[in-house]
């Protein structure tokens, strides 16, 4: 452990229930002046509910908070912006019609004689965006017509407008492509130089080596302890993240590479001026897709399943497919396990029964009718197969805890008994064991023949897991690692690697 | 610890200079001269500004309707009770009138819109009803309340200075026409230049991050509503004016029509985007339809016709429109819930 | 925490609003002589069976969360057709089967709108509502002559054993409807897609066509509607549908259809329709205005929203419901002054709070 300087940021014993869920129980936190503060630990550890609560945004149920070692305490978002900390999450909180100006601007609208001044606002954003090296975003210009990765700089623009004693991010690298990431870093550092706090939550263990002073682990709700950088392992830190060892815990891989083509893919161009490339699903294997956020890696697979647009060709054996949606697709043994499975895998508001059902309903009906019992039969089958703890097929989607609701979107599409499966980023926000369960669900699918295409923003994840790794950058693999050519060095050096 | 690669920093994106937006109330206000110019050239063979003018008298009450519902709409919302709101200042005026209290029955009328208004914000914001709901059934009470007050058309006893001042004259202007002027600018000042207008178009574009920077939600949405109480109103009154009479009907018809011009002019349904100017060139043009078929010697049965599918097309042209300019924003999921999707 | 659920409608939402039903109906008995009798319940029933059918087509459309305001037109066009065709010398039957069609297709321009281009229902079904208002009224030039076929009459006003002949019609159309929400992938499909429109288009659902065919039904219910309507008033005018509209919306929404789809029932929009008849018959018996009933209308709209929104929604059952969103005014003046965990609702990211390693 590490002795805190002057310490500026401090949290102590903090609690937090949601409802039957306990969310934080007795969370530490302590940040010293002007350094670069790591807070790491799996997804479900509850990062995101401490720096809420730390934000104003929830309201702990015990516990203090320090800031220079006055307890501020019932806090709005509002009232932790004026005292000097300002928060820049993952999701955009820009506002899209309004102008570049107006949303730098919305929380301190210039006045002159009663009515805004334009003339001033395009002053203060234009000074405040010349300050971070991005003179270029035109004030003027609505937010929705600049590119997602200037809006997530200017959302951070926005945060450090003021000045702030703290700034915290909360995974704002996530939308952020490889020459951003950098500006980031760049902008960070500098922001320490100048004597600013800044807390940094991330999953992205080689951003905390190389940005962060000293970290503090979160593991299931409890602070496992605070460390510096410098004298520990990253091997270290996510043992004491999972609170296991973990090597031990993704199942064996594949003997030897597979041999069967599953599904050919030529000619692929997924963006305009594209250079067209192929890739192979084979039989049997876990093909994972790497490389840093957004480089096509889900347009890729949005494309395959018919979802997005994208030009190229899919082969199954000798037989051209025609993919023009997910019907399609489902027809040809594809299926999709959505990245978002509240909004793109399940109905909340509907039975399990039906969520479970939804993906055949045709194998269980006859003239249109569906056969009820031989649902209710399929229902209480797929619950038992699946371990889906629920207390009735008819309980809502939405009484279920994340992992349940991942093995019902899970179920629904394994009905089909697809030979090709397509995850985009599904085991986001699992907690640990289901995730577990799920590696070696996916291993044995693999064993008994399917093909499985896994997007992951976990890195770790996808080396331990995967047979081959294509590793992506601007919409296309520029690698494609095998064997043993897959460890977590090789994967990140190819995801840096400028297009060829 | 390997060391990573080093990464190149600030690559240097090329320079954006704004093209020239086609402002959503542009194509409103195109639409709005070509239909004043075929309008006025068919029936004189040239173009007379002052008869170019006479639309406003017919336009201005369904202009003010449309002001109000654009507030509403962009919060997300809608305003189904602003026809009722019309039929009731409409009644109260009439009937006060005919007791010789026009003038106390003008600002009653303003407080009853007002009150109306702030009744349905509350309704929306801390009952958490759906507005379309919400607004339905309000309008239900509040036309059995115009009905109550003034059971039948009539109340000749409009006093001349209210109708001078809806459908008279400045020398060969009509009053009618500097109203709406008037309410274009005070539009364009409330919209943008104060904070009342950016933090509606924020609440309506993304709502979630309105809360976070602090904007009071609720009292925002329920002075649109007030707003839209408030214009329909005015609208009732100035009726009131024009028709020199009372009518428990009269607002019936508004409500569809001013949705259409806000529809018609740009103001996108689920919020955030929007002008007030623009849902006023779209109640001119409303307006205009049956005129310039009567020139044309068309038959006006006609106008349902084109109306109907002015309101389709204008919807359809400025859905292309944001298709092609703006990028897919990925804004924090809302948590009101969805609107009519499907 | 899970009580055992044996379907997917809790019993509460059902009965409820029946419920309410009984009690109006005890409370005009009780207060009104001959309210109960079978004539006065009969003659009830009717008028609830005109209502409940024009409903059907946008209980379908409420469902998938979106909204056919072309209700009033397209009585009223289907109304003056049928009343037009027998003028023409068509045949009855064929002029029946026709408007019905005419209704269906016309339905189905909704859908396509909304479907295809994208067109939000507001809007598309605002339209064609003008639309088919222009089309009326230049095909009748504004008073519409003629009269309905013979057959529609008997349909329209006669009775059989003391029971509208309507009723028997709405009582099949109820069964059938239900059949079909409940039994059907079509029904399936719209409870799935008014649900959640993107994770049915994931799972192949066809989604187009279901949105499609729910509007052409509503075409045709409200075909049916307007040319019972004419068959009951003998003439057609211009007008005649318009009030229509607003109880169309307002008993799917009082019999507990979420407006913003997925949850509801056919079943509970026919208690919204016996609900409002019978509240609305009352009135007119012991006299209230017109004034008073619109008034009247808007408050029951009112409170069974609410209570439908709030008491039976997942999580805020019970008692202390209604006292949440009370509290609300409170936060008139500082967010500060909500109670409850969230301050302001910054949405959660895809990562969740998660249960302990003993709960899962």
């Amino acid at each position: 452990m590490s002795l805190p300087g002057d310490e500026v940021l401090g949290v102590n014993g903090i609690c937090k229930r949601f409802g039957g869920v306990e969310a934080l129980h007795d969370a530490d936190l302590t940040v010293s002046r002007g350094e670069v503060h790591a807070i790491l630990g799996e997804n479900g550890a509850g990062k995101s509910t401490l720096v809420k609560i730390i934000a104003g945004v929830f309201r702990p149920d015990e516990g203090e908070i320090r800031l220079d070692g006055q307890v501020f305490r019932a806090m709005t978002p509002q009232g932790v912006r004026e005292l000097g900390i300002s928060v820049v999450y993952q999701e955009l909180s820009l506002i899209p019609e309004l102008s570049v100006a107006h949303n730098l601007v919305l929380t301190r609208l210039p006045k002159r004689a009663g009515l805004i001044s334009l003339r001033k606002a395009y002053v203060i954003a234009a000074e405040a965006l010349e300050g971070l090296a991005l003179g270029y975003i035109d004030p003027r210009a609505p937010v929705s017509s600049l590119p997602l990765d200037q809006q997530q700089m200017l959302e951070i623009a926005k945060a450090t407008m003021t000045r702030p004693k703290i700034l915290i991010l909360d995974e704002a690298t996530s939308s952020l492509g490889g020459a951003e990431v950098g500006r980031l870093f760049d902008l960070v550092r500098t922001l320490r130089d100048e004597g600013t706090t800044v807390v940094v939550i991330t999953h992205r263990m080689h951003e905390v080596w190389e940005l962060a002073d000293a970290m503090t682990i979160l593991r299931d709700g409890a602070t496992v302890g605070r460390y510096d950088v410098h004298k520990i392992s990253q091997h270290e830190a996510v043992n004491l993240m999972a609170g296991r060892d973990v090597r031990a815990i993704f199942p064996e891989k594949r003997h030897g590479s597979a041999n069967e083509v599953a599904l050919k893919l030529s000619q692929v161009r997924l963006r305009a001026n594209q250079e067209p490339w192929a890739l192979d699903f084979r039989q049997g294997e876990i093909l994972g897709l790497g490389g840093l956020e957004g480089q096509g890696q889900r347009e890729f697979l949005s494309w395959v399943y018919g979802i997005g647009p994208g030009f190229g060709t899919l082969t199954r054996g000798d037989a051209q497919l025609r993919i023009h949606g997910p019907a399609d697709a489902l027809a040809q043994g594809i299926v999709l396990i959505p990245e978002d499975r509240k909004i793109e895998g399940l109905h909340l508001d509907l039975p399990v029964r039906w969520n479970l059902a939804m993906a055949t309903l045709g194998e269980r009906s006859r003239l249109g009718v569906i056969h009820m019992r031989a649902e209710r039969e399929f229902a209480l089958a797929a619950i038992g197969q699946m371990a889906i703890k629920v207390g009735s097929p008819f309980q809502p989607a939405s009484a279920l805890s994340g992992g349940t609701q991942q093995k019902v979107v899970l179920g629904k599409f394994m009905a089909r008994h697809p030979s090709v499966l397509l995850f985009v980023d599904a085991m986001r926000g699992i907690d640990v064991q289901t995730k577990f369960g799920f590696y070696g669900m996916l291993r044995d699918l693999a064993r008994s023949g399917a093909s499985c295409v896994l997007y992951s923003s976990d890195t770790e994840e996808l080396v331990g897991l995967c047979d081959r790794i294509a590793v992506f950058s601007d919409g296309a693999p520029v690698r494609v690692l095998e064997g043993s050519e897959i460890t977590l060095d090789s994967v990140v050096a190819a995801s840096f690697a400028v297009g060829g | 610890m390997s060391s990573l690669p080093h990464v190149p920093s600030g690559v240097d994106v090329s320079f954006q200079r704004p093209k020239f937006i086609w402002q959503r109330s542009y194509t409103a206000a195109v639409l709005a001269v070509l239909l004043l110019v075929l309008d006025v050239n068919q029936s004189n063979g040239h173009f007379s500004t002052i008869q170019a003018l006479g639309i406003s008298n017919e336009a201005l009450p369904l202009a003010l309707v449309a002001v109000g519902e654009t507030f509403v709409i962009l919060t997300n919302g809608i305003d189904l009770s602003v026809g009722s709101i019309v039929t009731l200042a409409n009644v109260t005026v009439a009937v006060l009138a005919g007791h010789g209290l026009a003038g106390f029955g003008i600002v009653l009328a303003i407080a009853m819109g007002a009150a109306a208004g702030l009744v349905n914000g509350l309704i929306v914001c801390y009952a958490r009803i759906a507005p379309l709901i919400a607004t339905l059934a309000t309008s239900s009470i509040i036309v059995g309340i115009a009905l109550y007050i003034l059971p039948y058309p009539g109340g000749s006893t409009i006093p001349g200075w209210l109708s001078s001042w809806t459908a008279g004259t400045i020398g060969s202007i009509p009053v009618s026409t500097i109203w709406l002027a008037l309410a274009v600018v005070a539009g364009w000042i409330v919209l943008r230049r104060t904070k009342f207008g950016v933090n509606l178009q924020a609440l309506g574009g993304n709502e979630a991050s309105s809360w976070s920077a602090g904007i009071r939600v609720m009292r925002v949405r329920t002075l649109a509503y007030v707003a839209a109480g408030v214009c329909s109103a005015l609208a009732g009154i100035a009726l009131a004016g024009l028709t020199q009479s009372g009518d428990p009907t009269i607002g019936a018809v508004y409500l569809l029509n001013a949705v259409a011009a806000v529809i018609v002019g740009g103001t996108s349904l689920s919020g955030g985007v929007g002008t007030i100017v623009g849902s006023i060139y779209g109640a001119i043009v409303l307006s205009l339809v049956a005129s310039v078929l009567f020139v044309a010697g068309l038959s006006t049965n006609l106008q349902f016709i084109v109306t109907g599918v002015i309101v389709i097309g204008a919807l359809l042209v400025h859905s292309l429109q944001s298709k092609r300019g703006a990028r897919i924003v990925r804004r924090a999921r809302p948590t009101s819930e969805p609107r009519g999707d499907s | 925490m899970s009580r055992q659920r044996r379907s997917y409608l809790r019993p509460v939402e059902v009965a409820g609003p029946y419920a309410l039903v009984a009690l109006a109906l005890i409370g005009g008995g009780l207060a009104i002589p001959g309210f109960l009798s079978l004539s006065h319940l009969s003659s009830m029933s009717g008028v609830a069976a005109y209502l409940g059918i024009i409903a059907i087509g946008q209980t379908l459309v409420l469902l998938l969360g979106g909204i056919d305001l072309s209700v009033p037109y397209l009585i009223n066009l289907s109304a003056v057709l049928l009343v037009g065709f027998q003028v023409a010398n068509f045949s009855g039957p064929s002029d029946f089967a026709l408007v019905l069609v005419i209704g269906l297709g016309l339905g189905l321009v909704n859908g396509l709108g909304v479907a295809l281009l994208d067109i939000s229902p507001l809007v598309m079904t605002l339209g064609m509502n003008s639309i088919l208002q222009g089309i009326a009224v230049i095909y009748t030039g504004g008073s519409p002559q003629g009269f309905p076929p013979a057959f529609v009459t008997t349909l329209a006003t006669g009775t059989g054993a003391g029971i509208p002949y309507v009723v028997l019609l709405w009582v099949a159309l109820i069964v059938l409807v239900t059949l079909v929400l409940v039994f059907s992938r079509f029904g399936r499909s719209i409870y799935s897609v008014g649900s959640n429109r993107t994770a049915s288009a994931l799972c192949g659902l066809p989604v187009k066509r279901t949105i499609i065919a729910a509007y052409a039904i509503s075409g045709l219910s409200c075909a049916l509607g307007g040319i019972l309507l004419v068959g009951y008033q003998g003439s057609a005018y211009i007008g005649m549908g318009d009030n229509y509209l607003l109880p169309s919306v307002a008993i799917v929404v009082i019999g507990g259809t979420s407006l913003a789809g997925g949850k509801g029932s056919y079943i509970q929009t026919v208690a919204g329709a016996l609900l409002i008849t019978v509240l609305q018959s009352a009135l007119v018996t012991i006299n209230v205005n017109q004034a008073g009933q619109d008034v009247l209308y808007g408050v029951v709209i009112l409170l069974m929203a609410y209570f439908n929104q709030v008491a039976v929604s997942r999580e805020g059952g019970g008692s202390k419901a209604w006292l949440r969103g009370l509290h609300g005014l409170g936060g008139w003046l500082e967010p500060v002054g909500r109670r409850g965990d969230v301050v302001a609702p910054i949405p959660e990211p895809v990562r969740e709070p998660v249960p302990r390693a003993t709960g899962e």
